[in-house]
């Protein structure tokens, strides 16, 4: 096919695209009214899986494009000391100067050396080394492409507990109208609550829940507020201890029927951990309830969504 | 019978490849993307007019042209050489295997040093930044880029020539490919698991494997975070050269010629 052929097939799939999209736009008759999401993949365990992948390298956005993952440094032998706390040089006044860190001996072979020199590259490759500050219209920029990428990633996976706070702070902290910014929080507690409470949602989706009820209290039971009302914080409540307790449920069921083991430890752990920050984030919260919440928290909260 | 002309393989697989004319769609379409791709994006109140989103729609481009148009055409003209004979005719004819393999892989070196121009000169133009010494430092980081992609790309254009030469145009697309994948975006799933193993066996296996993502600089042209030490810089460079090195040495073994 010879290349005027090609650019003829071009401008004219071009073309055809332009004059479909122009007609689309005129008539509202043709948009494409809450579509199916492409593959189904958000809220799928692909969407989570890439919310997760972008979650990690959403990190470096707000440490100014530096890679946030730890640096591989060699692991300390079970004898070598702690590390002494790092105060700052009027809190060390009067201490005696911190020993130098003690030089782990002998044990770093070539192949060690070569693979932390690998680590060192990669975590100097996204290392800032310009002296000038960010212009403000680059500062704008960059606060903007961090938004798109923070809603398209917990677009991807809203039972996703570390991109939902996240994106709670980031509504919060950013918008302009603090109206706005009310609305905008509330809209996307009540969505996280509902999604952690929906049919067959996971684990993580019951915290994300939990967390998202306790924002919501948090922002009702707050000492100057002056709106309260005792039958959202009811309902935020009863919210709160069904997603517990749905996680408390799938947890015990996951040891009875034998899958517990096979989450990965660091996962096992970070699940135990947040749930019982969770846990006791709401005793916290118990007494400060307006009388009758915590007993009358029978009342049937809103109906979860069965289909996403 | 020798040739009357210098580099007679190359200035066939070159007009081939000019012929056929998609290499002209490859600069086309990288004008076309640098252009379109950052209003396709929603950012609001037109910040899109933001100079490190383009230099970052070059360089995207540039990778994905090392996935897709660079390693195939490299394979298909490899292949297509030694089943039409010509790799054996030009043997006969006294030019030696390597001669004719680094001279099939300048012909794709050609476009691949033609795209890092485009977005070298891309980003020395339009996104320069205004102040003298923040261009300068912009100035070292594009030329580093430029060099560390070169790196890069070379060695996997000369790697798809020659197993085109051995095996199908598909296989020999997809090993390049594939090395290219996991040397970018594998290198951060497998750096805990293999990095950190205690066996000596797994560790040399990480270090073994191709570490393309430290050529990957983009993050430092979008958040302007200046040009690389050059100890950095000259370590990376070490290191691709000295895989690159290896693969093109594989490559070179791998090249057949007789049809």
């Amino acid at each position: 096919m010879s290349l005027s052929h090609t650019l003829l097939t071009l401008t004219a799939a071009g073309g055809l695209w332009w004059g479909g999209h122009a007609l689309s736009c005129s008539r509202t008759a043709l948009h494409a009214t809450a579509a199916p999401p492409a593959f189904a993949l958000p809220g799928s365990a692909y969407g989570s899986l890439a919310a997760r992948l972008i979650r990690d390298s959403l990190y470096s956005y707000w440490h100014g494009g530096e890679s946030a993952a730890p640096a591989a440094s060699a692991q300390a032998g079970a004898g070598a000391p702690p590390l002494p706390p790092a105060p700052g040089r009027f809190a060390r006044r009067g201490m005696p100067a911190p020993v130098p860190a003690a030089q782990t001996p002998g044990e770093t072979s070539w192949l060690q050396a070569g693979v932390d020199a690998l680590s060192r590259l990669e975590k100097s490759r996204t290392r800032r080394a310009s002296t000038v500050p960010l212009s403000k219209a680059h500062q704008q920029y960059l606060y903007a492409a961090a938004d798109v990428r923070l809603r398209f990633a917990y677009q991807l996976d809203p039972g996703d507990a570390t991109l939902y706070e996240i994106l709670y702070f980031h509504i919060a902290s950013r918008t302009q109208s603090s109206d706005a910014a009310r609305a905008a929080i509330d809209a996307l507690s009540q969505n996280a609550m509902a999604y952690g409470l929906r049919e067959g949602g996971s684990m993580s989706d019951a915290l994300t829940g939990a967390g998202a009820a306790i924002n919501l209290l948090n922002d009702q039971l707050q000492p100057g507020n002056t709106s309260r009302d005792d039958k959202a914080v009811g309902r935020e409540w009863h919210a709160l201890e069904e997603c517990l307790e749905r996680y408390r449920r799938v947890r015990s069921s996951a040891e009875e029927e034998g899958w517990w083991a096979g989450v990965p430890e660091a996962r096992r752990q970070e699940l135990e951990a947040h749930a019982k920050l969770l846990m006791r984030i709401r005793e916290m919260i118990r007494p400060v309830l307006p009388p009758g919440v915590a007993t009358a928290g029978l009342a049937p909260g809103p109906n979860p969504s069965s289909s996403r | 019978m020798s040739s009357l002309r210098a580099w007679p393989l190359f200035r066939l697989s070159f007009a081939g490849l000019m012929g056929r004319g998609s290499c002209w769609l490859l600069l086309l379409g990288a004008g076309l993307f640098i252009w379109v791709a950052p209003l396709l994006t929603p950012w609001e109140e037109n910040p899109q007019i933001l100079q490190p989103a383009r230099a970052q729609a070059a360089w995207f481009y540039a990778w994905i042209a090392l996935f897709t148009w660079l390693p195939f055409q490299a394979s298909a003209l490899g292949h297509r050489m030694r089943r039409e004979g010509m790799l054996e005719h030009l043997h006969a004819g006294g030019s030696g295997r390597i001669s004719q393999c680094l001279q099939l892989s300048a012909a794709i070196w050609v476009w691949m040093l033609a795209v890092v121009l485009i977005a070298v000169v891309f980003c020395l133009t339009w996104t320069l930044p205004k102040r003298p010494e923040e261009a300068r430092m912009w100035t070292t980081l594009v030329f580093q880029y430029g060099l560390l992609y070169t790196l890069c790309a070379a060695p996997l254009c000369l790697l798809a020539v020659a197993l085109g030469t051995r095996t199908a145009e598909v296989i020999a697309f997809l090993v390049p490919t594939g090395l290219l994948l996991m040397g970018l975006f594998g290198a951060a799933w497998l750096a805990p698991l293999l990095g950190g193993a205690e066996s000596g066996v797994l560790q040399s296996l990480w270090l073994a494997l191709p570490h393309y993502h430290l050529a990957d600089l983009t993050p430092r042209l979008v958040f302007k975070m200046g040009p690389l030490p050059f100890a950095d810089f000259a370590a990376a460079a070490g290191t691709l050269g000295l895989q690159g090195a290896a693969i093109s040495i594989s490559g070179l073994c791998l090249f057949r010629t007789r049809s």
